[in-house]
């Protein structure tokens, strides 16, 4: 995959509240700090909506193609989270009509782009009297996402039981907002769509889970006037994937494709693939830092919590820092060579005089063009307005796909701070889990385990991965540390049960989903 | 030093060479080798269980044609041995041995002429090389060929461990290699699916019977230990000798012994061997003999743990008689943690928690049964239970720490020396205490598995004879799954399974969102019954009508345990992290697998004051 491939990019979209596009043209716009249910939400939400247009995972590579209208279920989510009075309503009235009366008063206060989604008294003929409806709204209550940690009633959620509960996001005021959903989400279903493998399969899968007539939907719709979510009244778009293909596309189809051939309900399949999206966004910006720089695929090098610092710590350290700069040195690469590759600025490079103001005037210009950069780039030489511009694109950088490239490591489970004051890459229990899930369809080796992770993800984590060249430093290669943090990975497995000691030396990995591993 | 004493010192030795001194378990042949040419004492040796299997293949009797063997297993099961006993079967022929232990010898067999290839360890083969020797991947092809018929005058014998020869058959294979060899390398693929048996042989047109030594039982293997060991004729050396220090009669090594041989441990041990087949843990012959040399030959004062029959070990074993009681032995007390943690054994002992836990009847009995002379009950039950000490193993400060304890004399490090005390006596208990004198159910309370014993005589031994367990224990059993997979205080007896889900994920902590049931239809109990698997171990299988595969898992000793615990009032998630994920991903399986479709409409379930389960259909229009 070649990032200076024009021919390979979609249509370049640009949003006006951005300060400059130079991560956005390296890695779309946008990737940002997101949590992983918030990721799958919006995912959820773009998927749905491209399903109800008819559009589902077909590439969509122009702006008309990428924009859509999501649900708002404005209804439900008055009833479910703005609605603090319906409990005691009932112990004050009973189950009686005076109930429903003084409920009906109370919800006036609910929120709406539209008068008539404020009357509620449809209700009343849908439910066999107060009580049972109370015990409803208690019930789906109970599967709002608390993880979340929403102050206000409009960032609330439920878990995606159905599409009704995959809904867009809203201001206080119900006008469309960008906290929750960043457009990360929107990213990872892009990259879905753009890959070339597996479609029909995960289409099915996806078209099983958007599902409008499942029992828990309609229970969802039910609460709503037209027994089915409100839809946004404009289109989302503005979000932009740069590449029309990129490997780490059709890897991600691998995964999803793996998980969802597991034939887990689609809520239970989600609660993995949440972070498996994280995930495959972490490496997508991984991998393209690298393709901008020229660089091979990037290692992964993982400590398996150990009880002491060892050399495989010191690594794995080691390596998320050199994957962070490689961020960092992709964005200023990427500034450079599209500098150097634009006419405009190369004649003015090399036909006017840089010492005239005009010259430097038409630089900054120039340069304001090609990265779309908001504030202009202060400076007397064109090298002080180069060094500005950069340093403000930077600054974007670090505020957005920088943070977003930590923010997905986090969310996937593969970067923490456990036991030690830096943080590296030391995968969690639950990335463990998805990786086996996706990874093992038949029990196979842990040496085999090892090299599938690494030559999938280039995750390195037993001696035979640490010791190729150019992987880790060699002042950190020891061979029984290394050996030892792949021990402690099969303990942990083995705890978890997915993997099997069969002798002193050899040890199964197992899916413990799947029909053959049953014991 | 008198003929016997020699002979007694060199049986000791022979059996040192077993004992977990050594680290580097291929030396321990070596050494036993070593010790039977010096001495001229015959190595530990029976027949082993699977010698049979093999002889069927490589020498029938019966005229049917001979088949290569490979003889897997887990390391310490016996190949090599096993190995022997098959050449041996053959007539011992001279072999020319070969490096990369292989040996070659013709023979004439009732099948005519035969080419007989000995692979000793297909384990080492490669070493540090990256690649299989061509050498050697030529005698590859050659199985192969014996196997797929090409070759009929060619019979291989070769043990391996599975990882060796799944690498052999698939990473050292070249992409060019025959079709023979291709098709070997299906047959061992698929290895994990035909090794479910001891002898297997695969499909009639080829030549291959595998011999998988993990399946036998750790029970057969710690029977014949145990035999091998302690019915050897040179121990009438050690106990007529007049020796003196680790062959005196006082001496450890001696009253260890005579312990070992008594029924009621020799029992106890056969029962922990079929427990940790139970709990998932293979023990192997190497690692058993470790055990059994252990528990005769160690000591807390000796160098690595274990006496040696020297001037060293003699000293020690003078003048600290009472410090190595069989009852710490056995469970590795006195082995350093880096010597037991490799070992499956000791790792599975400590698994059990042995002795450290209680019930207040044992410690009553153990803290004020030396003390309180007014209770004759209590001193009854102490002189039957707890004195009954012949050989003196039980640790002499028990009674002044239990003294102190009752009179509040205790500061921190007597508290800690009573702790101490304590859980080595309920390990003793728990290991001599005839099951007649002393209820045998209730000394499982000393272990971290207090129903092992119901597990045992309830589960398995009744269903290896052919028996059914009762409903009640069923009833139990699904009472227990009833409030793991719900998350509800549901009856701890259930007549009916229930499968219910949150409304957001199937393992939600609290599943309310009903989705089906399976009643228990009397006796038999036909829709929920247990049944016993290849290994001969407890299954649990789940019917329904409308699907037609059962759903069934394994019901080990530590589900057992959990389900048990949880059926009696403890709360799965603060009771165990492991088996609540362990019985999540079992749940998931069981509804996809039972329920592969939702129904219709939502009905939520939530139980009475009673535990009785209730249901509450959600109605909306």
């Amino acid at each position: 995959m070649d990032p200076f491939d024009f021919n390979n990019r979609a249509d370049r979209s640009t949003d006006p509240s951005n300060n400059s596009w130079v991560s956005e043209d390296i890695w779309g716009h946008r990737i940002e700090r997101q949590p992983s249910l918030l990721l799958l939400l919006e995912f959820l939400s773009m998927a749905e909506a491209m399903h109800r247009s008819g559009r589902l995972l077909i590439p969509a590579i122009t702006t008309s193609e990428i924009s859509y209208r999501p649900y708002l279920s404005t209804q439900l989510r008055n009833i479910l989270f703005k609605n603090p009075l319906i409990t005691e309503i009932l112990a004050e009235h009973g189950n009686t009509d005076e109930a429903w009366d003084e409920w009906f008063v109370a919800m006036s206060e609910s929120v709406a782009k539209h008068e008539s989604l404020k009357d509620y008294t449809y209700l009343k003929t849908r439910f066999e009297d107060f009580a049972t409806f109370e015990s409803v709204v208690k019930l789906l209550s109970r599967i709002s996402i608390r993880e979340l940690d929403a102050r206000q009633w409009n960032h609330m959620r439920i878990y995606p039981i159905g599409p009704a509960a995959y809904y867009d996001e809203r201001d206080k005021q119900f006008n469309s907002g960008r906290t929750q959903f960043t457009r990360t989400g929107e990213l990872a279903y892009l990259m879905l769509a753009r890959s070339t493998r597996h479609k029909a399969e995960i289409k099915s899968a996806l078209e099983k889970a958007f599902d409008t007539e499942s029992p828990k939907n309609k229970l969802l719709c039910t609460l709503m006037h037209d027994k089915a979510p409100d839809i946004s009244d404009s289109d989302k778009t503005g979000t932009y994937l740069p590449y029309k293909n990129h490997p780490c596309y059709d890897l991600l189809a691998d995964d999803v494709h793996a998980l969802f051939k597991l034939n887990m309900p689609a809520p239970d399949a989600f609660l993995h693939l949440a972070p498996l999206l994280a995930f495959h966004v972490m490496l997508y910006q991984l991998r393209t830092a690298a393709a901008v720089l020229g660089k091979k695929t990037p290692a992964i090098v993982c400590e398996i919590l150990a009880p002491k610092n060892t050399q495989v710590r010191k690594a794995s350290i080691e390596c998320l820092n050199d994957n962070e700069l490689l961020l960092v040195e992709s964005v200023a690469c990427f500034f450079k060579k599209r500098e150097e590759s634009d006419e405009r600025i190369q004649k003015i490079l090399t036909e006017d005089d840089p010492a005239e103001q005009s010259t430097v005037e038409d630089y900054r210009n120039a340069l304001k063009t090609l990265f779309l950069i908001k504030d202009e780039p202060k400076g007397i030489t064109i090298d002080e307005v180069r060094q500005n511009a950069l340093k403000s694109i930077h600054k974007n950088f670090k505020e957005s796909a920088g943070d977003g490239f930590r923010s997905m490591a986090d969310e996937s489970g593969l970067r923490s701070r456990t036991k030690s004051r830096l943080h590296r890459y030391c995968p969690s229990d639950q990335f463990l889990r998805s990786m086996v899930l996706v990874n093992v369809t038949k029990p196979i080796k842990e040496t085999e385990f090892l090299s599938i992770l690494h030559n999938r993800y280039g995750i390195v984590i037993g001696p035979v991965q640490a010791a190729k060249p150019g992987t880790i430093n060699p002042v950190h290669f020891q061979k029984n540390e290394f050996e030892k943090n792949a021990d402690r990975l099969i303990s942990r497995l083995v705890a978890m049960g997915l993997a099997k000691r069969m002798s002193d030396s050899f040890t199964y990995v197992i899916n413990p989903i799947t029909k053959e591993h049953a014991a | 030093m008198n003929p016997d004493a020699t002979s007694a010192t060199n049986w000791l030795k022979l059996l040192h060479a077993y004992a977990p001194g050594l680290r580097n378990f291929g030396a321990i042949a070596e050494k036993v080798e070593k010790i039977e040419k010096q001495t001229g004492v015959r190595r530990i040796q029976f027949e082993h269980p699977a010698r049979n299997f093999l002889f069927e293949a490589i020498a029938p009797t019966n005229g049917a044609p001979l088949r290569n063997a490979i003889i897997l297993g887990t390391a310490g099961d016996g190949k090599t041995s096993l190995m022997m006993e098959g050449k041996t079967r053959l007539g011992n022929p001279k072999a020319l041995k070969e490096p990369g232990g292989v040996e070659r010898f013709d023979i004439e067999t009732k099948q005519g002429p035969k080419h007989f290839i000995f692979i000793y360890d297909l384990s080492a083969w490669r070493g540090d090389s990256p690649v299989i020797p061509d050498d050697r991947l030529k005698i590859v092809y050659q199985l192969a060929d014996s196997v797929t018929g090409k070759d009929s005058e060619t019979i291989f014998v070769i043990a391996a461990n599975d990882g060796a020869l799944h690498q052999v058959l698939n990473d050292d294979l070249p992409s060019d290699a025959p079709a023979s060899a291709i098709r070997l390398r299906e047959i061992i693929n698929n290895l994990h699916e035909v090794s479910k048996q001891i002898s297997v042989d695969t499909e009639s047109t080829d030549n291959l019977r595998l011999l998988n030594l993990s399946m036998i039982a750790s029970e057969v293997f710690m029977q014949e230990c145990l035999r091998a060991i302690l019915e050897r004729e040179e121990w009438k050396n050690l106990a007529f000798g007049a020796g003196t220090g680790i062959l005196a009669p006082n001496s450890p090594v001696l009253r260890n012994y005579i312990l070992l041989k008594t029924e009621t441990v020799r029992n106890r041990l056969l029962t922990l061997a079929k427990l940790a087949d139970a709990c998932g843990f293979h023990l192997s012959i190497r690692d058993l003999l470790c055990l059994i040399t252990n528990a005769i030959l160690g000591h807390p004062k000796a160098k690595k743990g274990v006496l040696s029959p020297n001037a060293e070990g003699n000293a020690i074993a003078e003048s600290k008689p009472d410090d190595a009681p069989l009852h710490r032995l056995l469970f590795g007390d006195s082995l350093p943690e880096s010597s037991r943690s490799i070992r499956p054994c000791y790792v599975f002992l400590s698994l059990l928690q042995i002795g450290r836990e209680t019930t207040n009847e044992l410690d009553d009995l153990l803290i004020f049964g030396g003390i309180d002379e007014e209770d004759q009950d209590l001193q009854d039950r102490f002189a039957a239970v707890v004195n009954n000490d012949p050989l003196d193993q039980r640790d002499k400060q028990l009674n002044s720490l239990a003294r102190q304890y009752v009179t509040g004399e205790m500061d921190e490090e007597a508290t800690l020396k009573l702790r101490e005390a304590l859980c080595a006596e309920r390990k003793r208990l728990f290991l001599h205490t005839d099951p007649k004198t002393f209820d045998g159910l209730t000394l499982w309370n000393c272990t971290a598995f207090h129903h092992a014993g119901i597990y045992l005589t309830e589960i398995l031994d009744k269903l290896r004879a052919g028996g059914i367990p009762s409903p009640h224990l069923i009833r139990k059993i699904i009472g227990g799954l009833n409030r793991i997979w719900t998350g509800f205080f549901l009856k701890d007896q259930s007549d009916a399974l229930y499968f219910c889900t949150g409304l957001d994920v199937t393992t939600a902590p609290v599943s309310d969102i009903f989705l089906g049931k399976i009643e228990l239809d009397g006796i038999h109990n036909d829709n929920i019954r247990m049944e016993l698997d290849h290994k001969r171990l407890p299954m649990l299988v789940f019917d329904t009508p409308t699907q037609k595969n059962a759903f069934t898992f394994r019901l080990t000793l530590q589900r057992f345990e959990f389900l048990m615990r949880v059926a009696n009032g403890a709360m799965p998630t603060s009771f165990s992290r492991e088996s609540t994920e362990d019985f999540a991903v079992l749940k998931q399986r069981c509804i996809r697998d039972l329920f592969p479709t939702p129904p219709n409409t939502l009905r939520r379930v939530s139980p009475d004051n009673n535990g009785q389960m209730g249901f509450e259909p959600i109605h909306y229009i």
